[in-house]
């Protein structure tokens, strides 16, 4: 099965794609899938952003310190954020699964849920203004069901024990999100 | 579960460190060209524009920025983007070759809405070498002289930005 297969048969959520996937992938291989989607779409991102504000330098320069993230550094921010999320987020889903009774395969997981990462590629379309952030959101939505599939498929889980993974996982993100945010309200 | 760890794909490595070092390098590349349009530190604003009395700051124009002279009158704002139009006929504001940037949103300290200043005036009085302002936000309702605004002009040689400092 070429690279092109196994990444439309994940995406498409075909059972034999992910096996296959945890088989004969590396997580390598998973990883420059995962950083290639993620350097595109960051990429046409960046330059949405600027089609949103050029038609004012103020307008841009005020987006841009009200965005927080640094205009030159915006690309490789957003990659190393999306690569660090597809890191701790895999781990976390993976202890949650194996304390709920799933199998131990983590690094089986790491590969699936990496080429899970390539619906972000279709966040070129934040390049088109007002349609593509929306559109980015579904393929972030995409991204998701293809975890939850690597989740069901890599730890031999049953469907509600997958929900669950990911009730609780959403719960530590929102629990861990309060966290930071107080940790900054504080210093 | 068998892996095939000896197959390892360099190809697909090797484009993922291109993409993810081009395009990080092009993005760099763009967002040089496009600061370099931006207003960055005071420090990079000419040092005339260092001093200045709260109510009144004697701006002297970048070289690109000509002012059309006039005795003073009104100015309109309005809109996101900001236009500026001549109103009424009492002044002639005009920046020739380049555009006129008026930065309303940078309000933090200024306790007005965007809503508020889009309808207001600035009041510029323009001098022959020099442009002397003073803001003013009117209100329709009860007249144009309501509340009088210090603010401060940033002028460079290619931009020309108000922010309002205080009520």
């Amino acid at each position: 099965m070429s690279i092109t297969e196994r990444i439309g048969g994940i995406l498409l959520l075909r059972e034999e794609s992910y096996k296959e996937a945890m088989e004969r992938g590396t997580i390598a291989e998973a990883a420059s899938i995962a950083a290639i989607a993620v350097a595109v779409s960051a990429f046409f991102g960046f330059i949405g952003l600027g089609f949103y504000a050029m038609r004012s330098p103020v307008q841009l320069f005020r987006r841009l310190t009200i965005a927080f993230i640094p205009i030159k550094f915006r690309v490789p921010i957003e990659i190393v954020f999306w690569i660090g999320w597809w890191i701790v987020w895999s781990l976390i889903i993976g202890g949650l699964s194996i304390t709920l009774g799933g199998e131990h395969n983590i690094k089986g997981f790491m590969k699936l849920t990496g080429y899970s990462m390539f619906p972000h590629i279709f966040g070129v379309a934040r390049i088109i203004p007002f349609l593509g952030r929306p559109i980015y959101f579904l393929a972030l939505l995409w991204s998701l069901a293809c975890w939850i599939y690597s989740t069901k498929t890599a730890f031999n889980l049953r469907a509600e024990k997958t929900v669950m993974v990911y009730v609780l996982a959403f719960i530590i993100l929102i629990l861990g999100g309060f966290t930071i945010m107080a940790v900054i309200r504080l210093t | 579960m068998k892996e095939n760890t000896g197959n390892i794909n360099y190809k697909i490595i090797v484009l993922a460190v291109a993409t993810v070092v081009g395009l990080s390098l092009l993005q760099l590349y763009i967002a040089n060209k496009m600061s370099s349009r931006i207003p960055r530190r005071r420090k990079d604003l000419p040092r005339r524009l260092s001093g200045y009395t709260p109510e009144e700051w004697v701006v002297r124009r970048g070289q690109n920025l000509l002012i059309a002279s006039g005795p003073g009158g009104f100015v309109s704002v309005y809109g996101q983007d900001v236009n500026l139009l001549v109103e009424r006929g009492i002044v002639n504001f005009n920046v020739e070759g380049e555009k006129l940037y008026v930065d309303v949103s940078l309000q933090g300290e200024a306790q007005i809405s965007r809503k508020a200043f889009s309808r207001g005036y600035i009041v510029f009085s323009i001098l022959h070498d020099e442009a002397r302002y003073r803001l003013v936000i009117a209100s329709p309702k009860a007249g144009y002289h309501v509340e009088r605004v210090n603010g401060r002009v940033e002028i460079s040689n290619d931009y020309l930005m108000i922010r309002i400092s205080r009520g």
